[in-house]
């Protein structure tokens, strides 16, 4: 059963055991672009791209962010990533305050952004490169991650010689090489055809089975979330904020193949109707 | 659209000396563009004036033979000027320059769009224009001298020899880059040839050949400059030449000042009658500032 | 990056095209090989052109010009003496060496001060300025200031060189590295690199494309530098033997030096050129 939440308010904890690693919690962000500096040739106008946004990721959960554009909801993943400052308010992650990048935290991003000068298993491990892992450890863990997102045969490739889908495999990948205790995707099939998209859709609910790692998922389509989440949070614009939680009790493990039952209608409505009253 | 692409090695140059870009629609985006224009003029005077007081300063701890006081220059440059007779050969450089610069438009813009146009013309001049792109204008200078003497036509051939590659090459892509959509465009609703090349075409080709004039004015300048001080008998070259000789720093820095504000000015004006021709192109290339 | 970009129409069709054919038809060429016909049709404008110049050259320049003025004959049979002479190569040997000690020196200083200006904006807001303008301004202006200063020897003319070359170097450096996307340098942060690994895995590999434009754009006007310096100022090698073959009345000598300094220039510019489209090819 889905449980609707209009309200905002979630408090932060206090850190607590290693069961907390993998929790993240946003306390009351906010984010304003474009106030101070005016823009050439405009006058100064101010955009609460985020304000008093709070929710809380449980350890192994999946959580999806939906909503409109100009919700927030890239800006909100960036400051998880440590990439943005809130303006108000704070993330934590294992109880301690965000501020700045972190080996706890990896991400996928939409364009991929694969090195194109270095191949698919240099750049699978180049996160593990930075942290100074000798290279037999790395060409090992390269190895196991090929493997998982089924790129065997094309370790030697460049970027440029795969398809978009096989790049985001790639990106995926490298996110999961560092083995974080959170992973962050920002639309990583947002770049890619239907076909693409679904098959890939598949293969991550696939490999996040394996480990089930805390995760923040974004994306601009519905039927996305609800495959692939434990909840989604839907969010709103003008200003951005949290409008809606909603449980997806789907069971797990799922395939695809979910988005024939009636419960899968059923929730994907409820996030519609949620939707339609922000645009 | 984004905005004018560059092109030649040369032109690599150009992004960054065109750092302004306007957002806006209609009258206000002209005005906007204009704005910018007026806007990145101002910088580069702010940065001047910051120049100046840094030189005056330095001059002024460090006494340095050849570095006099900025002030020092400044009031050498006034007194040079209430010279007739150099104010005289300030004139004649300048009209040098903007002779030189009409005729390298002209030619630099007939040949590139001719190249650009017919693919024949393209072959035959193709590689002469890499020639000319990879070997320094300047070497041409004594050929000139020797066949044509000392003699305006020589100063006007270098001049002409500087500026004109630029031109040419800008116009060749502008004019050979056009959407061949945009043309098909035209030829569905039955334009004729002529007037698809002056309705899609010429637009069209416009901010990139202005790419090619804003370099060309700079290198007018540039060879009226390098050609005068070869010629070292004509306008401000045969100043300079003097002043090296005669060990006057003083008057040496004036006539660098000089030609430096007269090479600024003209490429600032350049500079806005680009903006002001194709505003259209920066409005669009101003989304990217979003 | 050459003026040789592929029409729309491909050669051999079109109006201009088919006219030829009809001009080969008609003087009974075998219709038969396309390659032949292609090859023809791509060398033969620049050669008519060719032609075509040095007949009106002969005509016109000869004819009109300045008594000195060398026929085409001259010139070709000055072109064995000239490049057979040894005083020519030790002009030329005595010039490279300042243009190669001006052009390193604005390479090491140019290429790291663009890349600081790409990674670092405040620092970006206060040169570019003076970057804009440095590469507006006739550099040859600065050229009696550095004679005053330093007199007439080789550290003026190498600093003449470096006044020239640095503003191109640093603006096509600064300006290719800006163009390098935002996202890899966000993504190398969000796994954790520092500062200095920013440079070494991100900046410095992605932008040796960009790098190596600005080398060829450097040195062209080094080049430039050089030659301006050597035929206005201080006449160390190039410029002393172009005097020597003026005060001689040697003028077809003269012009085939000339052509050996265009030589120079187009070999140094085509093997540049080569290493760009190798390194682009990544």
């Amino acid at each position: 059963m889905s449980q609707l939440q209009g309200g905002t308010a979630t408090a932060a904890r206090a850190p607590e055991g290693p069961a907390d690693a993998g929790r993240v919690v946003v306390d009351g962000v906010g984010k304003t672009f474009g106030g101070a500096k005016a823009r050439r040739g405009r006058a100064p106008v101010a955009h609460a791209a985020l304000a008093d946004v709070s929710l809380t990721i449980e350890p192994s959960e999946f959580v999806s962010i939906v909503g409109p554009s100009g919700c927030g909801k890239t800006t909100l993943l960036r400051m998880v990533a440590g990439l943005t400052r809130p303006d108000a308010g704070r993330v934590l992650v294992a109880g301690r305050e965000v501020t700045g990048p972190g080996p706890e935290r990896s991400m996928v991003f939409q364009q991929a952004g694969l090195l194109p000068w270095l191949t698919v298993m240099e750049n699978i491990s180049f996160g593990l490169r930075l942290q100074g892992v000798p290279a037999a450890r790395r060409a090992e863990r390269a190895a196991e991650l090929v493997h998982l997102v089924q790129l065997e045969g094309f370790e030697q490739h460049l970027p440029g010689e795969l398809s978009g889908g096989m790049q985001q495999r790639v990106g995926l990948a490298r996110a999961l090489a560092v083995d974080p205790k959170i992973l962050l995707m920002d639309e990583p099939f947002g770049a890619l055809d239907e076909i693409t998209r679904r098959q890939m859709q598949g293969e991550l609910l696939r490999i996040w089975a394996a480990d089930r790692k805390t995760s923040l998922f974004v994306t601009h389509s519905v039927e996305e979330a609800v495959v692939l989440s434990d909840r989604i949070i839907v969010m709103g614009t003008k200003p951005g904020r949290v409008v809606a939680e909603i449980h997806v009790d789907l069971p797990r493990p799922r395939g695809t193949d979910v988005e024939e039952t009636p419960d899968f209608l059923r929730l994907r409505n409820e996030v519609w109707q949620w939707l339609d009253r922000q645009l | 659209m984004a905005g004018p692409a560059a092109v030649s090695a040369d032109v690599v140059v150009a992004p960054a000396v065109q750092a302004g870009a306007a957002p806006g629609r209609g009258s206000r985006g002209r005005a906007r563009a204009l704005a910018v224009a007026r806007r990145d003029v101002l910088t580069g005077l702010v940065a001047l004036a910051v120049g100046a007081v840094v030189w005056e300063l330095v001059s002024l701890l460090v006494p340095l033979d050849w570095l006099p006081r900025f002030s020092e220059v400044m009031a050498s440059t006034g007194d040079l000027l209430q010279d007739p007779a150099f104010r005289a050969a300030l004139v004649e450089s300048t009209v040098y320059v903007l002779e030189g610069y009409l005729l390298s438009a002209v030619i630099g813009i007939v040949i590139g769009a001719a190249m650009g146009l017919v693919p024949l013309v393209d072959r035959a001049l193709r590689y002469y224009l890499d020639l000319a792109l990879f070997v320094p204008p300047i070497v041409m200078a004594p050929v000139f001298l020797i066949v044509l003497g000392l003699s305006r036509t020589t100063l006007l051939a270098i001049i002409v020899v500087f500026a004109s590659t630029v031109i040419a090459v800008n116009t060749r892509t502008a004019v050979a880059g056009t959407d061949e959509q945009l043309r098909d465009v035209a030829r569905s609703f039955g334009a004729d040839r002529r007037t698809v090349l002056t309705r899609v075409v010429l637009p069209g080709a416009l901010p990139l050949v202005f790419v090619g004039l804003h370099l060309g004015i700079a290198r007018a300048v540039k060879g009226m400059i390098i050609g005068q001080l070869f010629l070292a008998v004509i306008g401000l070259g045969a100043y300079s030449a003097r002043f090296e000789r005669a060990f006057d720093a003083v008057g040496t820095w004036s006539v660098a000042v000089l030609v430096i504000a007269l090479s600024l000015v003209l490429s600032w004006v350049v500079k806005v009658a680009d903006v002001v021709v194709n505003d259209w192109a920066y409005r669009a290339a101003g989304a990217r500032d979003e | 990056m050459s003026t040789t970009q592929t029409l729309a129409a491909p050669p051999g069709t079109g109006p201009a095209g088919s006219r030829r054919r009809r001009v080969l038809d008609a003087i009974g060429s075998p219709a038969g090989d396309g390659r032949a016909r292609r090859f023809w049709s791509a060398a033969a404008p620049p050669l008519v052109v060719l032609v075509v110049l040095a007949v009106g050259w002969d005509v016109l320049a000869v004819r009109s010009g300045n008594f000195a003025t060398p026929s085409v004959e001259e010139v070709l049979a000055a072109v064995p003496r000239v490049f057979g002479s040894a005083e020519a190569w030790r002009a030329l040997a005595v010039s490279d060496l300042s243009l190669l000690l001006g052009y390193s020196i604005a390479l090491l200083i140019g290429v790291p001060v663009g890349f600081l200006m790409a990674r670092n904006p405040r620092l970006d807001r206060v040169l570019v300025p003076y970057l804009e303008i440095a590469v507006v301004v006739p550099m040859a202006v600065m050229m009696p200031v550095v004679l005053i200063a330093l007199g007439l020897n080789r550290t003026a003319q190498v600093v003449v060189i470096i006044l020239f070359a640095l503003p191109f170097i640093t603006a096509a450096t600064r300006g290719g590295a800006r163009t390098l996307p935002r996202l890899w340098t966000e993504m190398s942060l969000v796994f954790g690199a520092r500062e200095a690994q920013v440079w070494r895995h991100v900046l410095l590999p992605g932008s040796i494309g960009t790098v190596v434009a600005g080398l060829r754009l450097g040195f062209a006007q080094a080049l430039t530098g050089l030659v301006t310096v050597e035929l206005t100022l201080i006449a160390l090698g190039i410029g002393r033997q172009l005097i020597t073959y003026q005060s001689h009345f040697q003028s077809a000598e003269l012009f085939a030096f000339v052509g050996m300094l265009m030589a120079q220039s187009v070999v140094v510019m085509s093997a540049l050129s080569l290493l760009e489209t190798r390194v682009a090819k990544r």
